[in-house]
Formats: C-alpha cells, structure tokens, sequence
C-alpha cells in the first residue's frame, strides 16, 4: 500500500504548529485580540479616513431661499447653489448624485426669524435638509449648512430650530454599513490574511532550508509536487485560521471604531449567498498568497532572508487594497483575472452589495489556476540544487 | 563479488557566492569539487572514502543520495541510474550527514513514523523496525521526548535509527562518529559492522583513517576531488605500517607531482 505523500506531509506540517502552543498562541490568538485592542482604543479617530478631499464645492438646491441664508451661503465657498425648476427635479438630481443637498425652506421663513431674533415669542418653522449620509460628498454638505445653520440658531431666543429632527438621510442602513464596509474591509481583510501567510510560510519553508531538515526528506522518494502541495495546503489552512482571528478582532472593535454610525452585526447583511462567494474568494486569495509567499520564500537562505522578500508584496495588496476606497466598482469582467487585485474587488463588491457571481467564478478559478502554477513552480525548486546547496 | 555501486567520471563545479569567496580569500569564482571521480562497491562490503577536508567527500556523497546533481558522470546503484531514475535510487538507500537534520521540535518516534510514511512502509514493518533498531541503541526510553531535550549522542543514533527506516540495500553515511564520544563511536561502528554483517552495504566517508582501518573492507582515497587511490584495505596500505602513513606517502608523492 502507498501512502499519500501531500497527506503525510500536510499532517506534519499541522502537528508542528498545533503542538506548539508558543505557535498557536502568537499565530492565532495574539492577532485577534491585539486588533480588537488597538482598534478599540483607536476610536472615531479612523472617520476621519472616511471623509472626502475632493476641493470641488457641494451642490446645493435652496427653496425659498431666506435672505439671510443666502448671504451665508454665497460667503461660503465650498457650497454652490444650483437651480431646478420644481423640488421634485431636485431631489431626483439628488438621487442621482448630481446635487449634493436639497434644502427646503417656509416662505415666511426670514419673517419668522426676524420676529424670533426681535425677541417676540414666534417659532421658527425649521428647514427640511434631504441628503444622502452614505455618500461622502452628500453628507459633508449635509454638515457643511448645518454647521451654517445652528450658527445661526445659536442667536435665537429660546424658540430653538431643531434641524436634526426635520433632516432626511435618504440613505438606507444597509446603504451606510455597505459603504464602511466596502470601503475598509478588503483592506483589512486582505492584510489579516497576508499577515496570516507571511506568519507561516517563510518558516516552513526558508525555515527547513535553514535548518537542513527539508534536505532529510528530499532524500526520500517522496515527490516533490507531493511536498509542496502538502505544505501549501497545510500552511493555507493555519493562515486562514490566522486570517479569521484578526478579522474577528476588526468586526468585533468596528462598532466601537465607526461610532453609531453603523450597528453592531456587520455580517447580519450578508445573505447566505453572499457568504458562500466571500468564503470562496478568501479561501482561494489564501491558496494564492501563501503558494507564492512559499516560491518566493524557497529562494531565501533564510527565514530572515525570505521577511526582506516578502515585504514588498505586502505592501503591493495593501495598496490594492486602498485603490477600492476610492474607485467605484464595475471593473470589466477580465481584470478579475488578475489575482490578488480580483479578491480585493471581489471583497468590496460582496460587502458593497454590489457584484456578480460571474466576477466570483472568476475570480475563484484563475485564483486556483494560479495557485497551480506556483505550486509547480515550488515543486521544481524542491527538485533543484539550491534547497540543499544554498550557504549564507 | 556482485557490484551494486558504480561511480564513474563524476565531476562538479560549485560557484562561489561574494561571501563565500570574501571567507576563504579567493578571487576564483569556480571551485571544482569533485573532479572526474569514479569507483565500485560491492555487495556485503564497508567501503570507505577517505581523505583531508575539503577532499569532496560530502559532495560525493550528496550527488549518490540524488540531493545534487552531477556536472558530469553518474552512477548506477543496484542498476538503476542516478541521473535517469532517482526515485529508484532514492527507496534503495540511506543517508546520513550531518548537513541533514531532524526537526528539534519532534521526537524519535514522530520521526521514524513520519519518514516510514514518505518511504510508503506498511505500519506493521514500521513497527517492528522501530522496536529493533531503537531497541538497538536504547532509544526506547527516550522515544516521546523531544529531539532538542536530547543529548547529542542520542540525536544521532536516532538520525541513524531514520535513515534506516525503509531497510535500504545500500547505507550512505557521511563521517556518522563526527562530535561523538569513544562509547557511543564504538556502538555506531559496531552497528555498521553489524549491518555488513547481514549483507548491507556500507558507504562511508571519514577523515579518521584509524576507524577505517577498523571496519572497511576497501578504500577510496580522495584529494582535491580525485580518486587516487582505492583497492582493498591491505593492497592500500601496501608496504607501510598504517593506512595513515600510506596516506601521507599518496599525499605528498601527488603535491610534488604538482610541482
Ligand atoms: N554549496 C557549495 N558552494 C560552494 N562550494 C562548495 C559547496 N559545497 C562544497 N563546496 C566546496 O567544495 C569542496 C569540497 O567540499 P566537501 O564538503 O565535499 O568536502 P569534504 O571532503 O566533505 O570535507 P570535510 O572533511 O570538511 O567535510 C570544498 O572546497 C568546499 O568548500
Ligand atoms: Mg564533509
């Protein structure tokens, strides 16, 4: 009987991990918590990430506009006013995102104030503000006039303006989760997950090299493809569990992180479907980085070495990972080919509730496709001179 | 005499990395290793191959386990060639240097349970190899405690007991008493002896011409990468008194003929 060499090998690998409870402690548990530490005492300050620096003034629609806030307005730079004949057009400009702010004002408004401000006991009809809180654009407008706005209050006597009642976010909660998410979690995610890889990879295999114990195995007729399948399937598996203590530790602070803008179960929006795509991406984004963080670590001498290699490439996902902060989805559907830009798309498209299962297929399938290709690459390495030779 | 090694014309070149040749304070970028070497071992024998450090000893020695490949030559053993099948090669042998090392994290019985797997062993054979051969060398009391909790002594038997684990025909040992005390020298010599004894083959490297005057039947000689001499131990040793001294007759008769 033959026993399978990926099996013999990948138990190995697992046993060398799990049994060392220094590894699993550092690898698994460490990530999660310390995240959810940091992230937790980071607080708010991470909003600001959100925000938009695009200098271009806020579009804003005025109906009856006051006498008094027009000068506030046009004393403002960043905010423009537009014209639509009717409010209708202007809140389907709004909708559409060519208007940023739809602002409506009582025609006796500037009447009222001035009795208000005179001292005699008239409420002030407040203005009906509709924007969007889950676009940046929109909702920094939104702050922009209300910041305007209870300047003004403030001189008020006690008839106070409560803006915040008469606002309308149009947005949906699922608008303004999916879009914190989709923002900050491929990044996130696709680096918990690379940082799970770069914990294993380079000792597993510039480690054995290091050491020479890959040498006594090699004297064996055990396959080299065999050897380097089981390592990477092995490694992929404790990156992953690696990968999902951070991204816990993430869920778990992001309610503290956002602030209330968002509820506590981040994962509640996603359907069934939706996970199933995410778990399939994730798991064959991991196959992917820990097969070439292996091929990339098998030219080292040392694991040493091998962290100088890798370095950059972590670098590369997270700028991948923030090209999706910014840009707005609908890629062609051939450039999520290109592994590790696909899973990051992928990723923000699941959470943003906006993708195809076309871009999933994929995606998943050039993942593996690649993954073959440096697990051959790998295998030949294990077959060449240099995993016996190589002398630092 | 049945012949299950033959070596011929075996040549290697390494080159140099910048550190490499910085240490050793040479401008060469090549250094030829093994240079054209050629030799037979026979069934049932201990064969020794002898000579100074550096000789190209442990390259030798690494191209016939197929962990290098030659730049030229090859070797075929119990008729299946090096370079055209070395997954053959590889179930037929064992190999042991110190350059090849156990994980410190795992114990002796993890070990040769794992390497019985890649040699594909069935787990009653397993069994019964490991009860013997760690028997043999009292391994058995230590057998689940961690390599790096050991002594240096028994790291190497239990190297030994490994190599050994699929019951190789031909026993490729690169200096096994290297860092060991006389005692447990004397049990890894004795063991040899002993396998040689049951019709293995022996394939030894060492610097000590004492310990293969010992235990080897024939000898190979070694410098600079060449064979210069090799015959039974009695034929090399000649007229002098020890192998040593016929060493340094075969040393300094080549260092003037370089002259
Ligand atoms: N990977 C390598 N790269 C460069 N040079 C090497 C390499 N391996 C061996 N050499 C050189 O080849 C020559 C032969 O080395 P080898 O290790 O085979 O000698 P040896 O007979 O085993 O010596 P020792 O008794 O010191 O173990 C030496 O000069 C050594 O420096
Ligand atoms: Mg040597």
């Amino acid at each position: 009987m033959m026993k399978n060499g990926i099996l013999t090998i990948a138990k190995k690998e697992l046993a060398r991990f799990f049994r060392d409870r220094r590894m699993v402690l550092t690898t698994i548990f460490l990530p999660g918590i310390l995240i959810y530490l940091i992230y937790s005492f980071l607080g708010s300050g991470m909003s600001a990430l959100l925000g938009d620096d695009e200098t271009a003034p806020y579009k804003v629609y005025v109906e009856n506009m006051p006498e008094t806030v027009g000068m506030l307005i046009d004393s403002t730079p960043m905010l423009d006013t537009v014209t639509y004949p009717s409010k209708e057009d202007a809140l389907l400009s709004l909708e559409e995102e060519r208007c940023d702010l739809v602002l409506l004002f009582d025609e006796d408004f500037d009447e009222e104030l001035a009795a208000s401000l005179a001292g005699g006991d008239v409420r002030v009809t407040p203005p009906t503000l509709h924007y969007y809180g889950a676009r940046a654009r929109s909702s920094e407008a939104y702050a922009t006039v209300m910041s305007l706005l209870s300047a003004l209050e403030t001189k008020l006597n006690p008839p106070l303006i409560d803006m915040s009642e008469s606002s309308v976010d149009l947005s949906t909660e699922e608008d303004v989760q999916g879009m914190l998410y989709s923002m900050l979690l491929p990044m996130l995610l696709m680096a918990m997950l690379f940082s799970g890889c770069l914990a294993v990879a380079p000792e597993s295999i510039a480690g054995e090299k290091e050491r020479g114990t890959i040498a006594t195995m090699l004297v064996t007729p055990l396959q080299r493809s065999h050897l380097a399948l089981g390592k990477i399937l092995s490694l992929s598996l404790i990156a992953l569990l690696s990968g999902m203590s951070s991204t816990v530790g993430i869920l778990l602070s992001l309610p503290k992180l956002m602030g209330d803008a968002m509820s506590t179960s981040g994962f509640s929006m996603l359907g069934v479907p939706d996970m199933l795509s995410l778990a399939a991406v994730i798991l064959s984004s991991v196959l992917v980085i820990v097969a070439l963080v292996s091929l990339i670590s098998s030219f080292a001498r040392s694991v040493k070495e091998a962290s100088t290699y890798v370095a950059p490439l972590m670098i590369i996902v997270m700028l991948l990972g923030v090209t999706t902060m910014f840009s707005s989805g609908d890629l062609m559907t051939v450039a999520y080919v290109i592994p590790l830009y696909n899973s990051v798309n992928c990723i923000a498209g699941i959470f943003g509730g906006d993708y195809s299962f076309l871009s999933i297929a994929v995606t998943v399938l050039s993942n593996l496709a690649v993954m073959g290709l440096l697990t051959y690459a790998l295998t030949l390495m294990f077959n060449h001179e240099r995993m016996i030779t190589d002398k630092s | 005499m049945e012949k299950i090694l033959e070596v011929t014309g075996l040549k290697k070149t390494f080159t140099l990395s910048k550190k490499q040749q910085a240490i050793e304070k040479t401008k060469t970028k090549k250094r030829i290793a093994v240079n054209g070497l050629s030799f037979t071992a026979y069934r049932g024998e201990i064969f020794g191959l002898l000579g100074p450090n550096g000789a190209g000893k442990t390259t030798t020695l690494r191209i016939l386990s197929t962990l290098i490949r030659p730049d030229e030559g090859d070797a075929t053993l119990d008729g299946y060639s090096l370079k055209a099948s070395p997954s053959e090669v590889r179930a037929r042998i064992g190999f042991l240097t110190s350059e090849n090392k156990l994980d410190e994290f795992f114990t002796p019985r993890y070990h040769f349970d794992f390497f019985s797997d890649l040699y594909g062993v069935p787990n009653d054979v397993r069994d019964r190899r490991r009860k013997d051969l760690f028997g043999r060398f009292g391994i058995d009391r230590f057998e689940e405690v961690k390599l790096a909790n050991l002594s240096t002594g028994m790291k190497q038997k239990t190297a030994i007991a490994v190599s050994l684990a699929n019951d190789p025909d031909v026993i490729i040992f690169d200096e096994p008493t290297n860092g060991l005390d006389v005692l447990t020298a004397r049990t890894v010599t004795d063991f040899l002896l002993e396998l040689r004894n049951r019709g293995k083959t022996v394939l030894l490297s060492t610097h000590i011409f004492t310990l293969a005057e010992r235990v080897c039947d024939r000898v190979g000689i070694i410098i600079d990468g060449q064979m210069v001499k090799e015959g039974a131990l009695s034929d090399v040793i000649g007229d002098e008194k020890t192998l040593e001294d016929a060493f340094f007759s075969l040393y300094a008769a080549r260092k003037v003929g370089e002259e």
